[in-house]
């Protein structure tokens, strides 16, 4: 088990290094210029360059490049030229909110997916079997930020259970006021979700397994719970971990929509203002939020499926 | 062996299958009965229809499968298996495995593989006696000793993939046994297994028969199976009852239908070794087009004029024994000596 994890880590520092190397030279290939943004069109030349050499800006690529990856393994993530603060500081007060966000739509996500795709499976041709496939179809057919509106209209606006956005103190304030936005991202993989789940469900209740189960006289609830959501939250899972690049993302957008300030502004304002540090340490971050999240949909699937654990 | 009536009566059962839209009559008007404690056989191809009767008792049938006609007695309590009757239906599960289990063909796919095999007895357990789980699970360990499984304190806590085939089938035996049921079906529970451990299974059952007391309704394509545990049999053939008996023996040295005969006969036999194994001409119709009269008929050395005509009825004149052929075996002179020289 401690092997198994320790080769996990070792395995995701080429990741992790992949993502940090693909973001800087995205970045600094991208036209555009840090000092030029910070000083505006109206700066003369001489200033501008003397802001760049203050950045470190003139060095070749290359250089600047290896002293980022040195800087990085001092678990250094340097300076925003935007906020002119340490990003580490930054991240503190940044990455809470968005981890929360995603943990909550995660949850949302499962919440809403299993009472759905079991009942698809066990009444296939009722009425919420029509409603499910309806709904998948138009959550599947809008954007997030177009969900993201509509709830804020109905749920936010019309019926005012939820703040329309915005993000108030105090932690409760703070919960209520990401259910809106985590229902949003949840929505979105809903759709897939539901229909992985009910795969798997369609498989084990035509399985063998579920026709001895009955032969035993178990009850029909206990064969949901026992026999068939068992099995079938096995491919759940993995589907919810390939999804949480999805749910990143969808906070990313949704932050904007609903006026959190999470990590997904401060990734919007740094691609705006070419603050190359600030995004390159979002792209990180959010690379190892991913990498973590394997990590973890593997333990719980060796958890799950005793099969897996004998690798 | 009986007390008043038998234990299970399974009277004109008939059953269809949907398939792709046409509709395909899988069993025909099929009926047997077993006593209290009886081990009947229930014999006949692949295809035949041996598994969907047994389903069809447990109210265990695919979706596309549907019963027009049938009524089952089962100790004393009358069911209704066709017209889809809900009330029925609930009363049916309410039987399982209190009152009839059934151990199935492959125990791989049977068992589940991400529960330990154990709790899959303990369910079992604890569907009938209301114990707390600590105790079913003790009853769970018992249970697996009583088949067989001699480290049962450890294998208790095995998945299904941790054993071999002839455990999981000993697993599925004691989660069978566990609602201490009336009736056990039995469909082909040895086929998936080795031919040593085939052995092995073979006698538990045996040695369960007496334990237990318990009705066996044994599912096979191997006599030689029926004559070592069964103490009646029934013959089926594409869906039809060919021949039935409440004695064993009878059946073996005297067939009735001209279909038991060429089954018997190609039954491999140490005395014969050396010699070519008799195999039935041609091959079991297909549900789709099955002869009108007898669906044996097409490839029956007996075959006359007569046998492609309307259903054949019951020919048989002896006591407890069925035979469903206008021209049975051993009744015409001839025959007889046809059929002891092919044996």
């Amino acid at each position: 088990m401690l092997r198994w994890l320790v080769r996990r880590l070792l395995l995701a520092i080429p990741v992790v290094w992949g993502v940090v190397t693909i973001s800087f030279f995205l970045m600094h290939l991208a036209p555009g210029d840090p000092a030029r943004t910070a000083l505006g069109d109206k700066a003369d030349a001489a200033s501008v360059a003397a802001l760049r050499h203050q950045w470190g800006l003139d060095r070749s690529l290359p250089m600047q490049y290896l002293s980022y990856l040195g800087q990085l393994l001092h678990g250094n993530l340097g300076q925003s030229l935007y906020y002119h603060t340490s990003i580490t500081s930054l991240m503190a007060q940044r990455l809470p909110v968005t981890l929360i966000l995603i943990v909550l739509s995660a949850v949302f996500a499962v919440l809403i997916s299993i009472p759905l795709a079991s009942r698809t499976v066990t009444k296939p041709n009722g009425l919420a079997a029509q409603v499910v496939r309806l709904f998948n179809a138009v959550i599947q057919g809008s954007p997030t930020f177009f969900i993201g509106s509509m709830l804020i209209l109905f749920l936010g606006v019309r019926i005012a259970i939820f703040p329309a956005g915005g993000y108030p103190d105090g932690f409760g304030h703070r919960l209520w006021a990401l259910m809106l936005p985590a229902l949003t991202i949840a929505l979105s993989i809903v759709p897939l979700l539901v229909r992985g789940l009910r795969a798997a469900m369609i498989e084990s209740y035509s399985s063998e397994y579920v026709s001895f189960a009955r032969s035993k006289g178990l009850g029909e609830g206990k064969i949901r719970r026992r026999y068939v959501l068992r099995n079938a939250s096995i491919s759940g899972v993995s589907i919810l971990g390939i999804q949480v690049g999805a749910l990143a993302s969808g906070a990313l957008v949704v932050e904007q929509v609903f006026a959190i300030p999470g990590m997904g502004s401060m990734l919007m304002t740094g691609i705006l203002n070419r603050d190359y540090a600030l995004v390159q340490a979002c792209t990180l971050v959010f690379g190892l939020i991913v990498v973590v999240v394997y990590l973890l949909t593997d333990l719980v699937y060796a958890r799950l499926d005793p099969r897996a654990r004998l690798s | 062996m009986t007390s008043a009536g038998p234990l299970l009566e399974i009277d004109d059962l008939t059953l269809k299958l949907q398939v792709g839209g046409a509709e395909l009559t899988a069993l025909e008007h099929v009926s047997f009965s077993l006593g209290y404690g009886e081990a009947r056989g229930l014999v006949g191809e692949s295809g035949s229809g041996k598994s969907l009767t047994l389903r069809a008792i447990l109210g265990l049938l695919p979706p596309n499968a549907v019963v027009t006609s049938g009524r089952m007695v089962f100790d004393g309590a009358e069911f209704d298996l066709a017209h889809g009757s809900k009330a029925d239906a609930r009363r049916l599960e309410r039987l399982r495995g209190t009152g009839i289990s059934m151990i199935f063909q492959e125990p791989s796919v049977a068992l589940n593989p991400v529960i330990p095999v154990g709790e899959q007895i303990v369910d079992a357990v604890m569907r009938r006696d209301h114990l707390r789980r600590s105790q079913a699970r003790d009853y769970a360990i018992h249970l697996m000793k009583l088949v067989g499984i001699h480290d049962a304190e450890h294998k208790v806590d095995a998945y299904e993939f941790e054993l071999s085939g002839g455990l999981k089938q000993r697993v599925m035996i004691a989660a069978a046994v566990a609602g201490k049921p009336k009736l056990i079906l039995c469909d082909e529970p040895t086929t998936a297994l080795d031919v040593t451990v085939q052995r092995q299974i073979l006698s538990l059952f045996t040695h369960l028969r007496d334990e237990l007391d318990a009705g066996l309704l044994y599912v096979t394509h191997d006599l030689a199976v029926v004559a070592q545990l069964c103490d009646s049999i029934t013959v089926l053939y594409s869906g039809n009852v060919m021949e039935s008996s409440a004695e064993l023996g009878s059946v073996f040295d005297d067939p009735g239908h001209p279909y038991t005969e060429a089954l018997l006969r190609s039954t491999p036999d140490v005395d014969r070794i050396g010699r070519r194994l008799y195999s039935i001409p041609g091959s079991a119709p297909s549900l789709s087009d099955r002869p009108l009269g007898c669906p044996f008929a097409p490839r029956c050395e007996y075959r006359q004029d007569d046998c492609e005509q309307a259903r054949v009825p019951d020919t048989s004149t002896v006591e407890g024994r069925e035979v469903h052929c206008r021209h049975p075996v051993g009744h015409e002179s001839g025959r007889v000596q046809l059929a002891k020289e092919a044996r």
